[in-house]
């Protein structure tokens, strides 16, 4: 038997607040249920882009496989099993698995909307089956950019022109610039909700320092 | 084949065929089961040539047996490895302990060319600075020592699950170092795995955050920052390696009672739990609620 308080849920409780790698782990544990799975996945994956949105500056020149193992790589240390281009159907960008539950995810550079399109594309017709164990799939769009906010609703405007079946979109809760998009998934026949998810990476400093270094430059 | 860096210890250890001490017995068990795997040896010059002057009418067969099969491989003494160099050798306090070190580090600098697995009991004058300096030194994290003598089960079982570059442990250790590399993290999932690996799992149900701090602190001679500690439990329980399975259990006036994760789930939604034998509700879960850890089934599969 052990009665030391640090083992207790006030404790743990305690020290996911104080550490922020450790956030939502007894949630993770109890996940055992693909709703539960996703709930606690999309909150660990908000972290992790609020993390990378901090630096822009470095990241200006990192291409989409490197931004995407950086986003693996902080779900693995939370203990996800998450991987990049696993063999599903092709080479997907990132696959995150609990048992039989799958989420994927694809993860494009925002160029224009038909480059995002054709990344919905392979999400949702080439990598994803629909079935019960992976109803839910993710666009990481990747903006760099200025306002993230006007791209995500040409691309909502975009998506829609689509007409996909039994299409619908509802804003996310938990951000207002991401929205989920559902519609009927060609392969299973059933529901298949995307959520897609902008990173905010635009950086052009316009103080008068950084008009200066760019000057120098 | 896989290569395994050997020193002069283990010749010297198995003395003759018929020395029926356990330390002989085992050194030369472990050879012999050796020659049945798919391990190559290697061995240094310098090695080569101490293995002659300790070697027995045993170790003298086995090494033609092995020779002729083209299974011994003697390498030039590797090149000075200056990270490892600059860690150990100023730990040295007497001028012999720095002939010792330095004679003794070329089977570090050979491993880590060579498949990274050494072949050496623990007697050997670089085990004790290769042990003191696991924490600090990244490249030491990717070494196996073997020391035959310490093989409890069947050698050639051990060989073929433990060892093999296929095996569930060393696939384990490698995504370890991937995923948390230099940081404090590699050091304390190997050190966990390790104490996991050593422990009677069938024994060990209940494992608790206290137990495995003290697991850590007695392998390495050093304390473990709580938050760093925390970070690899929670890695370990999860899908990536899954070495730890988490468990909670209510502990209410000195009795335990297991609490099951949809009971815990219900509880921390409605913010109250049903005490499992009394029905009383408990408004304040959270402070007599304590998390404890199993081995996973993984670690029960590997520990043979």
């Amino acid at each position: 038997m052990n009665e030391d308080p640090k083992d207790s849920l006030r404790n743990l409780q305690k020290l996911e607040n104080l550490i922020p790698g450790l956030a939502r782990f007894p949630s993770r544990i109890l996940a055992d249920t693909y709703d539960e799975f996703i709930h606690v996945l999309y909150e660990d994956i908000d972290t992790i882009i609020y993390q990378l949105q901090e630096n822009p500056e470095l990241l200006q020149n990192d291409t989409e496989d490197r931004l995407t193992i950086s986003i693996i790589n902080n779900l693995r240390c939370m203990g996800y099993n998450s991987s990049h281009e696993s063999k599903i159907g092709g080479h997907v960008d990132l696959a995150v698995t609990k048992g039989n539950f799958k989420w994927l995810g694809e993860a494009k550079i925002h160029h224009d909307y038909e480059y995002l399109w054709q990344g919905f594309q392979q999400l949702t017709t080439r990598y994803s089956t629909g079935d019960d164990n992976q109803s839910d799939g993710g666009l990481l769009i990747y903006i760099k950019v200025k306002d993230a906010k006007q791209v995500i609703e040409k691309w909502q405007e975009h998506l829609t022109s689509k007409n996909l079946p039994g299409y619908s979109i509802r804003q996310c809760e938990a951000k207002s610039t991401y929205f989920f998009s559902i519609h009927t998934h060609q392969r299973s026949g059933r529901d298949f909700k995307v959520r897609h998810m902008p990173v905010i990476l635009h950086f052009s400093p316009q103080d008068k320092s950084a008009q200066k270094s760019r000057k120098m430059k | 084949m896989t290569n395994l860096v050997f020193d002069a210890s283990i010749a010297k250890a198995c003395g003759k065929s018929t020395a029926m001490y356990p330390t002989p017995m085992q050194c030369r068990n472990f050879l012999i089961e050796l020659q049945k795997s798919h391990y190559d040896v290697v061995m240094t010059e310098d090695v080569q040539s101490e293995w002659k002057e300790y070697s027995s009418d045993f170790t003298k067969q086995w090494q033609c047996a092995m020779a002729r099969k083209g299974r011994l491989k003697t390498i030039p003494n590797p090149e000075a490895d200056l990270e490892i160099r600059n860690s150990i050798e100023p730990m040295a306090k007497t001028d012999q302990e720095r002939v010792a070190i330095n004679k003794d580090i070329l089977l570090l600098e050979a491993a880590l060319a060579n498949d990274k697995r050494i072949v050496s009991l623990d007697e050997n004058a670089i085990y004790k600075y290769y042990v003191a300096n696991k924490s600090s030194v990244n490249k030491f994290h990717q070494l196996i020592w073997i020391n035959p003598i310490n093989i409890t089960e069947n050698s050639t079982e051990w060989l073929q699950n433990i060892m093999s570059p296929d095996s569930k442990l060393v696939k384990i250790a490698e995504k370890i170092i991937e995923d948390w590399g230099g940081k404090p993290q590699s050091r304390i999932c190997m050190a966990i795995l390790d104490y996991l690996l050593k422990i009677n799992t069938a024994d060990s149900s209940h494992i608790t955050y206290s137990f495995l701090q003290e697991s850590i602190k007695q392998s390495e001679k050093a304390a473990t920052e709580d938050q760093d500690l925390w970070l690899a439990i929670q890695y370990l329980c999860g899908e990536r390696v899954h070495l730890l399975e988490a468990k909670f259990e209510l502990i209410d006036e000195g009795t335990s009672f297991p609490i099951s994760n949809s009971v815990l789930k219900n509880a921390r939604k409605t913010g109250k739990l049903t005490h499992p034998k009394s029905s009383k509700i408990i408004s304040d879960f959270e402070d007599k609620v304590f998390i404890y850890f199993q081995p996973s089934s993984l670690v029960q599969s590997m520990s043979v």
